[in-house]
């Protein structure tokens, strides 16, 4: 059971600045759940006090069973694949070494690693024999968030959690690397936490979309739903931009 | 044999020791501010007061550090120049080390966690190899530091390429001055450079240049040490006597000649000079050196403290009995001649001025310049002339002992405090100025023996054999064949040796 729960969670920063106030929520087993919001609204917050990057202030977090806050930090984090906003690939290692850095961890024979790290390069699209012994800054930008995926990808996890992990591409890489990581998970049945500000990507990749408003969910729905019935006007709001945009290409291409 | 060669055959044993103090303070200086400066990054109260500390240390002038550490640690030789230089190498390894770590961007030690590293791993896996060219860097200014300050480890009795240097600008020898500056010069740029070929690799992150760079520094640490070692394995015994010089010609020549006549008794001898006035009588005391010529009313004034001055015999057995007692020091015996410190001037300015005794000075004194050695003006005999004659100078300058008589003879200064058995004083025509209040005590060279040797009876009688055989004339002319004639100290030994015969 892979299941994430928030149970009335609270992050607080220094005294006074609410970042996350009394969240709860369940992230089924299997779904891909897209934490949705300006920024600020602590989204990225609540995604990163999954793997305790950040500790919660009150409140507990449970995956399946067990209760996040008695299991080691390092211990719960190489149980769960982690996709970073600005990648973060080790400059000093090289791309095989940065896909392989959670497996050396693991204590893994070298042979192994270096297999399983050049299976998952060819899984992210990315030839083994060309880029395996390059380093990160040889890359381009959507190459090296190619690399971080396959880096969260290598233990093997049920979890993923990935903070804006499109946000830095130009739209035509970005929209088939959204493509080929639908894939890759409908493959691998993972449980996914998805944080972007962009609603078309919420729209086009989540099986549910909770949207952040001030540290609260303020809608949690699948994207058809709250398509159809917003609901709260915030979530109006931001449905606006992406409902226009696609008024506007089909009557394009209606007038031809 | 040319002075050059002369000089490079001192090279093995100076070198080999300068690389082997250089080196391995900076090793234990690595060893001991890598830990730390990781301990400070990650402890943050730690910060400021490890890093004022370390920037203290380093304000003190190198020589005084070293200097402390005599008093401090007891003895003289390796040890205190060895911790002086460890705490001279820690500023530049602490603050590189501790901006280094601090410096990795915060994506990267959250992307380290995000993976799943422990703290240590995250250390030694992230921060550490990011950091490194940063680290190496303060290595390489430790570095060359401590090769620099490693020169100024001779008055503490440290071999060193400062030898070189302190023997030959008190003995005007600017050969060995040219080897000791070119060589301590050579061997901090090539430090520098092979460090610097460390740092290239590390922002490199070659491995090949790193392993280059590494057997470089290796062969030229063991290029330099090897010769060293074996010309110490070819010397049959440990020497049994250290013989122990200060900072002038005389001390020069009487160590030589100590050395000499205790090696025709049989004796084993090594000589440490150029040590300190005050490291000097420390080391004798606790049996770091053996045997040294001092000088009575030094001791009488500076390490007995006395105010009074007893007539010449009185003293010198008053002298002999304190230091038996409160020391264990024997006192052989006098040379026979006397060195006082002596005001002098010009006989030219003398004449015109009229001057012929210290009181005759005290009228002028307002509108002249005095020069004088770098302990005279703090010895306790300054302030006992200046109160009982009423001396006010207009301006008082400190000079090596070396430059101050060239100094009296251009006029740059009117009166300096000559030693009156330097030789220069007949040379530049100077005039001594008599006492008549006896403000200063008498200065007869005496030969002393650590409390270990002073009940070896053979090398006593051999040390009596020297007893009241020197004339004051003797000495001044053993002085000039140095100081005016610029010839070898050897040379003034051979001179003296030939005269007792």
């Amino acid at each position: 059971m892979f299941m994430i729960e928030f149970r009335n969670v609270t992050k607080i920063y220094g005294d006074t600045t609410v970042a996350v106030d009394n969240l709860s929520l369940t992230v089924n087993d299997g779904e891909l759940l897209v934490l949705l919001g300006e920024s600020g609204c602590g989204k990225t917050t609540t995604l990163k006090m999954i793997n305790r990057l950040i500790e919660p202030t009150s409140g507990k977090i449970f995956i399946g069973e067990q209760d996040t806050g008695t299991i080691e930090p390092w211990k719960l984090r190489r149980e769960i694949g982690y996709v970073f906003q600005d990648v973060g690939l080790f400059p000093h290692m090289t791309v095989s070494e940065n896909v392989g850095i959670g497996l050396q961890l693991l204590k893994w024979d070298e042979n192994k690693i270096r297999s399983r790290s050049e299976e998952l390069l060819a899984l992210t699209g990315l030839d083994p024999v060309q880029f395996a012994d390059r380093k990160p800054a040889e890359l381009s930008g959507g190459q090296r968030q190619r690399v971080g995926v396959a880096r969260a990808l290598a233990a093997s996890p049920n979890i993923l959690l990935m903070d804006e992990p499109f946000g830095a591409l130009d739209p035509m890489r970005r929209d088939s690397l959204q493509n080929e990581f639908l894939n890759i998970r409908a493959k691998l049945g993972l449980t996914v936490v998805l944080v972007t500000h962009d609603m078309t990507e919420a729209l086009l990749m989540a099986d549910r979309i909770a949207v952040m408003e001030r540290g609260r969910i303020v809608a949690l729905d699948t994207p058809q739903r709250l398509m159809n019935a917003p609901g709260h006007p915030y979530v109006a709001a931001l449905l606006e931009t992406p409902t226009r945009h696609a008024q506007k290409l089909a009557a394009l291409k209606a007038k031809q | 044999m040319s002075e050059l060669q002369r000089q490079l055959q001192l090279l093995p044993d100076y070198l080999g020791n300068h690389l082997l103090l250089s080196f391995t303070s900076l090793v234990l200086g690595i060893v001991i501010c890598l830990p730390l400066g990781i301990i400070v990054t990650r402890i943050k109260q730690l910060q400021w007061p490890v890093l004022t500390l370390a920037s203290v240390l380093q304000t003190v002038p190198g020589l005084a550090l070293l200097a402390l550490m005599v008093p401090l640690l007891g003895q003289i030789g390796f040890l205190p120049a060895f911790i002086a230089l460890v705490l001279y190498s820690m500023l530049p390894i602490l603050r590189n080390t501790v901006t280094g770590i601090l410096s990795v961007d915060a994506s990267m030690t959250e992307a380290a966690r995000g993976v799943g590293m422990t703290d240590f791993q995250q250390l030694t896996r992230v921060e550490l190899p990011l950091a490194l060219p940063v680290i190496i860097a303060g290595i390489r200014t430790a570095a060359v530091w401590v090769v620099g300050t490693a020169t100024l480890s001779t008055p503490v009795g440290a071999t060193s390429l400062g030898n070189y240097i302190f023997g030959g600008l008190q003995t005007q020898n600017y050969t060995a001055v040219m080897v000791g500056c070119v060589a301590a010069a050579a061997l901090a740029i090539a430090l520098d450079q092979l460090i610097r070929l460390m740092e290239v690799a590390a922002t490199r992150r070659s491995r090949t240049l790193a392993i280059t760079a590494g057997a470089a520094l290796l062969g030229l640490f063991t290029l330099g040490i090897v010769p060293w070692l074996l010309q110490l394995r070819s010397e049959t015994a440990r020497p049994a006597i250290v013989i122990g010089a200060k900072t002038f010609t005389e001390q020069y020549i009487l160590a030589g000649l100590l050395d000499r006549t205790l090696q025709s008794s049989g004796f084993q001898t090594t000589i440490k000079s150029s040590l300190g006035s005050t490291v000097i009588f420390d080391a004798l005391k606790s049996d770091n050196i053996d045997c040294y010529v001092d000088y009575s009313g030094t001791i009488w004034t500076n390490i007995l403290h006395h105010s009074n001055i007893p007539p010449r015999t009185q003293l010198m057995s008053e002298l002999k009995q304190a230091l038996k007692e409160q020391y264990g020091i024997l006192m052989v015996g006098a040379l026979g001649f006397e060195n006082t410190y002596a005001l002098a001037l010009r006989q030219s300015q003398a004449d015109k001025l009229q001057i012929k005794t210290i009181d005759d000075l005290a009228r002028h004194s307002p509108s002249l310049t005095i020069g004088s050695d770098y302990e005279f003006f703090s010895r306790p005999e300054w302030a006992a002339l200046k109160q009982q004659y009423d001396l006010r100078f207009a301006q008082q300058r400190t000079f090596d002992p070396s430059l101050m008589y060239a100094a009296v003879n251009e006029g740059q200064v009117d009166v300096i405090s000559a030693y009156s058995t330097d030789g220069r004083i007949a040379a530049y025509n100077l005039l001594v100025l008599e006492d008549p209040k006896g403000a200063l005590p008498p200065y007869d060279a005496v030969l002393l023996l650590s409390p270990r040797m002073a009940n070896n009876d053979v090398l006593v009688r051999a040390l009596q054999s020297l007893s009241g055989k020197i004339a004051n004339e003797t000495m001044r002319h053993a002085n000039m064949i140095v100081d005016v004639e610029k010839r070898p100290v050897d040379d003034a030994v051979d001179s003296l040796r030939t005269l007792l015969r």
